[in-house]
């Protein structure tokens, strides 16, 4: 198992986190050749990171990976994509349901939302991982997933309402 | 009224920031690492999704990436994820979803090195070796007398399946079941077959053999099969391939060297 060092190479890093960030690209873009583009640009970055990444990048991967997809998805092309986002079968199918809505109605709030449901809803990330994967307090994340809350029920009351 | 509490994974599960540290092992898991660990001995489902991420596979290091400097700051870690023993690590070590991640991740998969797989079974196989440490075996591993192996079969479907050993020395030994009816699998979910088996003193290549059979045979029938194979290969399991009965093969050639 390669360990961080001062000396690790970006293939090493590669090596021991590709299949994280790949799995995650391709969890949020939904196609395979998107998700290895996706991921080669993540590593690119990681070579331009000021002072270097944390001696456990997982967390900084995570952000750049989100960020990345979702603009990608933002662009318009992937928006398709989204809404058609197949959740692993690791879930059971009531859960599927829901944790679809939560997707289909992602773009529909606002970016800093999006990327804290994610985490929250479809990564099932705590309030604590989620502050240090976004690099935002304990607080703002309690926030944002309440305001997310609260936007995404009046999503769906006006969709039962009309 | 949305049931939010339904919309996250179930209560208790890990994240899938948890199950990528666990792979990297990385050192930010800390002190948690025992309950994850633990969670993951109980939470089938989290076993599962563990297997699937770990099943992904990127690839070579392409060209873009290769000698440059990361500018990581040093760091020193203390345990090591290889280090664990016991049946918790047997069943994570697996490439166990073979067929699940297949469905799952679809083109992100190659084929497992620990993996052999034939058609609708995929057979696995880890070893404890004698200080305690547990290894995936790749094809052609060495497994020494005395160490301990299990047995894992991910299965396209519902169905029957028994493991054999064809050693050097010309002999046929049914592993699973040791005695009566082939084991029933009912779903297509990997499985890791109860107990375990310790390697004799018949040093030299073993094939091991796994059937699924969609109809359930006799194993007596199955282990002549078996037993006649090895014969026409004048007792050499290297030479045996395809074995003659109605059910779907998968094998695993291993070398048995050396003392415990």
């Amino acid at each position: 198992m390669p360990r961080l060092s001062t000396s690790t190479s970006l293939a090493e890093l590669y090596t021991r986190y590709g299949r994280s960030v790949l799995r995650r690209a391709h969890m949020l873009l939904g196609d395979v050749d998107a998700a290895r583009d996706a991921m080669q640009e993540v590593f690119l970055r990681a070579l331009n990171v000021s002072g270097g990444l944390d001696p456990s990048p997982l967390g900084w991967l995570y952000r750049t990976t989100t960020n990345l997809c979702l603009n990608r998805l933002r662009d318009g092309k992937r928006r398709n994509e989204l809404l058609s986002l197949e959740v692993s079968d690791d879930v059971a199918t009531d859960d599927i349901e829901s944790r679809v809505l939560v997707l289909r109605v992602l773009e529909r709030v606002p970016q800093e939302l999006q990327d804290i449901a994610i985490y929250y809803f479809v990564d099932g990330l705590s309030h604590d991982e989620i502050a240090k994967v976004a690099g935002v307090s304990r607080r703002t994340v309690g926030n944002r997933i309440s305001d997310f809350q609260n936007l995404v029920s009046g999503i769906v009351k006006q969709g039962s309402a009309s | 009224m949305i049931d939010w509490s339904s919309v996250r994974r179930a209560e208790g599960c890990l994240s899938d920031l948890e199950l990528d540290q666990l792979i990297a092992d990385e050192v930010e898991l800390g002190p948690r690492r025992d309950e994850v660990l633990k969670h993951l001995a109980d939470c089938n489902r989290c076993t599962t999704r563990f297997a699937s991420f770990e099943s992904v596979r990127v690839g070579p290091v392409p060209a873009f990436v290769g000698g440059e400097p990361a500018r990581l700051a040093k760091h020193s870690r203390s345990s090591v994820w290889w280090g664990l023993s016991g049946t918790l690590t047997i069943a994570l070590a697996f490439g166990l979803a073979r067929l699940t991640g297949e469905r799952d991740q679809g083109a992100l998969l190659d084929q497992a090195p620990s993996t052999r797989t034939k058609g609708a079974l995929a057979l696995g196989i880890v070893v404890q070796r004698a200080g305690g440490d547990i290894e995936r075996l790749t094809p052609g591993g060495l497994v020494a007398p005395g160490e301990s192996m299990r047995f894992e079969l991910a299965t396209a479907g519902a169905g029957f399946v028994a493991v054999f050993g064809l050693d050097s020395s010309g002999q046929t030994t049914a592993y699973a079941p040791y005695s009566g009816a082939m084991i029933a699998v009912t779903s297509d979910m990997p499985s890791l077959l109860p107990n375990s088996i310790v390697a004799d003193a018949t040093l030299g290549p073993e094939r091991i053999v796994a059937f699924f059979c969609e109809q359930e045979q006799p194993v007596t029938e199955l282990a002549e099969a078996a037993r006649s194979a090895l014969e026409r290969a004048k007792g050499n399991p290297i030479d045996v391939h395809r074995i003659d009965t109605p059910c779907a093969q998968a094998d695993f050639l291993i070398e048995k060297q050396g003392a415990p």
